[in-house]
Parts: structure tokens; sequence; C-alpha cells
């Protein structure tokens, strides 16, 4: 005999953080910070609201609010105060939270394309944006190269640093160094978000933990890869540049990996210089842009990594920790040929803008 | 001023081996015979001052890289080698230049045979 009484032993409710702040004690920071309304679960220093409960606002541009419109574009470049912007993509810098799924990239990366040219970009404006490449499926990468690397406006491509298995050295992505190389597309190495969550795992508490090492490590671990494995020596007309470590970490991993090469010259035999060598024809964006106490402990660090020539300036608007243009200006030893090359001349030469 | 300085009789040191010699202002000096061919090396490391003339002796081995998508093969070539065994500073036995930075150096000397005695040239 059946019975009409059913109990559905799994079932939830969805609980609303700044209602259960009213619970809390008064004097528990958590209560404030609940209350701003978090759009996280539970923010974590994997997991974070990057603007810190309300106190780092972006209301001008959609970003916070869940979405950015193509008339944000505008916005952000009056902001920053900049002539040119380019634009890359927020979703897809988490792509290696995807894990194996190499099916949304690919598909993600073509609908982001032809929307980019569809709704973004406009050169005449001077708006212009990299192609994402899916880097889960290296052939699909090239096929996306070959359809969308020659439309106006797509000054370079993309791949994003956190998490590709194995790293960008290996031979597996060879594909897609040969066809920027062909197409003179400058390849923008991006720190990507979801790396930050290794971290996490590993017991940080606070996001600002998280996010110091959690960037810089994304990008640290491909330009290893990238050096060591010789791709600048196997492509040599690539022009490579690195994304959204700051700049500090270059010259420290120029000499790590310089002193490591000297030891075990025998395991990179494809090398025929130093790796600070190749690392200093690289280019790299200046945000966020560490500011070390000994001024002139941050000049040697800058002609250690190549100069002001190599260096593009980058805000990272509307991210949190962005930079506006100010970063570059107030910087006391550089010449305003210098500055200038930071600010737009570097990023024309390198982008073809 | 150059300077020629009995090694051994030829013959004495044998394929594979080695001797190190002292001389006044050089320090102490390696001398290899590798596979019949006459090496000399000064014993001492340009990177931590190591006793490089000690280390093992190989092949260095190179790149062959067949285009895009290929593996790097690392191949055997037939450039002799040591290496400093405190760190791997690795010099070839030729010209004493590090096989990573042309720009470094272990200084090497010219080995002769002269009336069936080996001599290196300081």
């Amino acid at each position: 005999m059946t019975s009409d009484y059913i109990v559905d032993s799994d079932a939830h409710y969805l609980e609303s953080l700044p209602e259960l702040a009213d619970y809390m004690p008064d004097k528990n920071p958590f209560k404030q910070r609940f209350k701003r309304k978090p759009n996280k679960m539970f923010p974590s220093s994997g997991y974070p609201d990057h603007y810190m409960y309300g106190r780092i606002q972006r209301d001008e541009v959609g970003y916070l609010k869940g979405q950015m419109i193509p008339e944000d574009i505008p916005t952000a470049m009056e902001i920053v105060g900049a002539n040119a912007i380019i634009v890359i993509t927020q979703k897809m810098l988490s792509f290696a939270r995807l894990g194996g799924d190499d099916e949304r990239p690919e598909l993600i990366a073509n609908a982001y394309a032809d929307y980019m040219l569809d709704r973004i970009i406009d050169p005449d404006e001077g708006i212009y944006a990299l192609l994402v490449l899916p880097y889960q499926d290296p052939e699909r990468a090239v096929e996306l190269i070959d359809r969308c690397g020659e439309e106006e406006g797509f000054v370079g491509a993309c791949m994003i640093c956190g998490g590709p298995e194995p790293p960008f050295g290996n031979r597996k992505y060879d594909g897609i160094y040969e066809a920027c190389q062909e197409k003179k597309l400058p390849l923008v190495f991006h720190a990507g978000g979801a790396s930050l969550d290794y971290f996490y795992i590993k017991g940080y508490e606070k996001f600002i933990e998280t996010h110091t090492l959690g960037f810089l490590w994304s990008n640290m671990s491909q330009l290893v890869s990238i050096v060591i494995q010789g791709v600048a020596e196997k492509f040599p007309e690539l022009k490579i540049i690195f994304q959204e470590s700051g700049i500090l970490y270059v010259p420290s991993l120029m000499a790590r990996l310089d002193a490591e090469y000297l030891k075990r010259s025998s395991e990179a035999p494809i090398l025929t210089k130093k790796p600070s060598e190749y690392m200093s024809n690289f280019y790299y964006g200046t945000q966020p842009l560490d500011e070390p106490k000994s001024t002139d402990y941050f000049q040697s660090a800058i002609e250690e990594l190549g100069g002001a020539s190599q260096l593009l300036y980058a805000s990272d608007y509307p991210h949190w920790d962005y930079d506006p243009p100010s970063a570059i200006k107030s910087i006391p030893f550089l010449t305003d040929e210098e500055k200038e090359l930071i600010l737009g001349k570097n990023a024309k030469r390198v982008f073809g803008i | 001023m150059t300077e020629k300085v009995k090694v051994c009789k030829e013959g004495e040191l044998k394929i594979g081996s080695r001797k190190v010699i002292s001389r006044d202002g050089e320090g102490e000096i390696g001398v290899f015979n590798v596979e019949g061919k006459y090496y000399a090396v000064q014993n001492a490391c340009p990177h931590r001052g190591g006793p490089v003339c000690e280390g093992q002796i190989q092949k260095e081995i190179k790149a062959d890289w067949r285009g895009p998508g290929n593996r790097i093969e690392e191949t055997i070539s037939s450039i002799p080698t040591i290496a400093c065994p405190w760190h791997g500073w690795e010099f070839k036995l030729e010209n004493g230049e590090h096989i990573g930075d042309s720009k470094i150096h272990v200084k090497t000397y010219k080995v002769i045979i002269e009336d069936k005695n080996v001599y290196v040239i300081c």
C-alpha cells in the first residue's frame, strides 16, 4: 500500500547574509561586512569580495552589477584618460576552473571574438581587443587565429596563465606560437584568477594573502616554462608580453633562472643564451605597479628587466587594484621620454596601433 | 712569458685518465687524456673556485628541433666537457667555454708532446 505522505530529505533554503548578520554579535567585523550584501556565498581568500565589502567602488561602469555594456568602454577610457584601450575578457580569466572541459573554452572564445568584433572593437575610437585563445585545444585555438587574427582591431592574442596543464612551454602549444608569429600577432600571457584557488586550498585565510601570490605565481610559472623550453628560440619573431603581476618579480626571476641555468645548462640545450637575455626582450604590463621603498632599487630593477622600452602601461580598470597613468607619471627617475614610451609609444609599436 | 711544464712521459697518461699538477702562479692544472686527445684546465671553477678538474667528463648535449609540434630531441655531441663537482658548471675542454654562456671560461692551456714527453704551456 502506498502513502501520499512524502518526505523530501534534501531541499535548500537560500539564506541572506545581510539578514543573518542581524543575528551576529554587534562588534564582530563580519556583521558589518555581511550587511554590505556581498555577492558571494562565503567571501573567502580564494573566492573573495574583491571590492572589500563596499569599500572600493566602480559604480561608473556596470562591472559590479555583473555585466558591462559597450558604452562602458568610452567611460573607462575617460576615467583612465586613455586615447586607446586594449580590452580583454573577464570571464575567461577563470578558464582553469573548467578543468578538463575543453568544449566551453572553445565555444566561449569564439563567441567572445565575434561579440567583440560586433559590439566593442572600434579602431576609429581607439578601442581594440585581444583574441583570447582556447589553449585547452591548441588546434581549435589556431583555427580561431586563422578565422579572426587578421580582423582589424584584434591587435594581439592572449593566453590566460592560470592553470594550463602542461605549462605553456610544452610543444603542444607550438601551433599557436607559429600562427601568432606568422600573423605578426603579439601574444599576451595574462595572469589568471583561477590559480588563486590553489592558494585558498592551501589554507590562506584572507584574499590579501591569496592575491599577493596568486597572480604572481600564475605568471612566473608560465614564464619559467616558456623560457626554459625555448619558445623564444623556436619562434624568434614572436612578441611575448606578460601582464598583471607587477614588474619587480621579473629581475628576481631573471637572476634565479640564470643561476639555475648556469648550473644545469645541459637540461636546456635549446637555449643559446641565458634566460635573462630572452626575458629582457619580452614586454611587461606595469600593473599592479609595485613601488619599493628604495628608488635606486626600483630604477635598477627596471634597467635589469630591459629598461623602459619593455614596459607597457596597463590600468586593469575596472578591477579593484587598477593603476591610473599617474602611477607611471610619478616615477621620479624616469625621463619624460621614458614615461612617454611606457604610457603609449611602446604599445603603439608592439601592437601596431 | 710562457713556460713549458712537463706533465709526464707520453703513454703514462692513459686514455680516460687525468693528472693534476701544480704550478706557481697558476695553482693546480688538470691534464686529461680524452679518447687520445690531451686537454689542460686550471683547477679553479670561475663560479665559486671549486675543483673543476675533479669533475665528471662527458659529451655536451645538443638540441635538435625539427619544427613546430616536435619534441626538442636531445643528442650527445662529440664535444667533451667537464662539470665542476660543486655546482655543475660545465665547460668545453677544448677552449674552457661554459656550455651555457660563452662569456664565461675556465682557464685552459695548450698541451704539446715533445721528445716523448707531455708538456703544458703555461
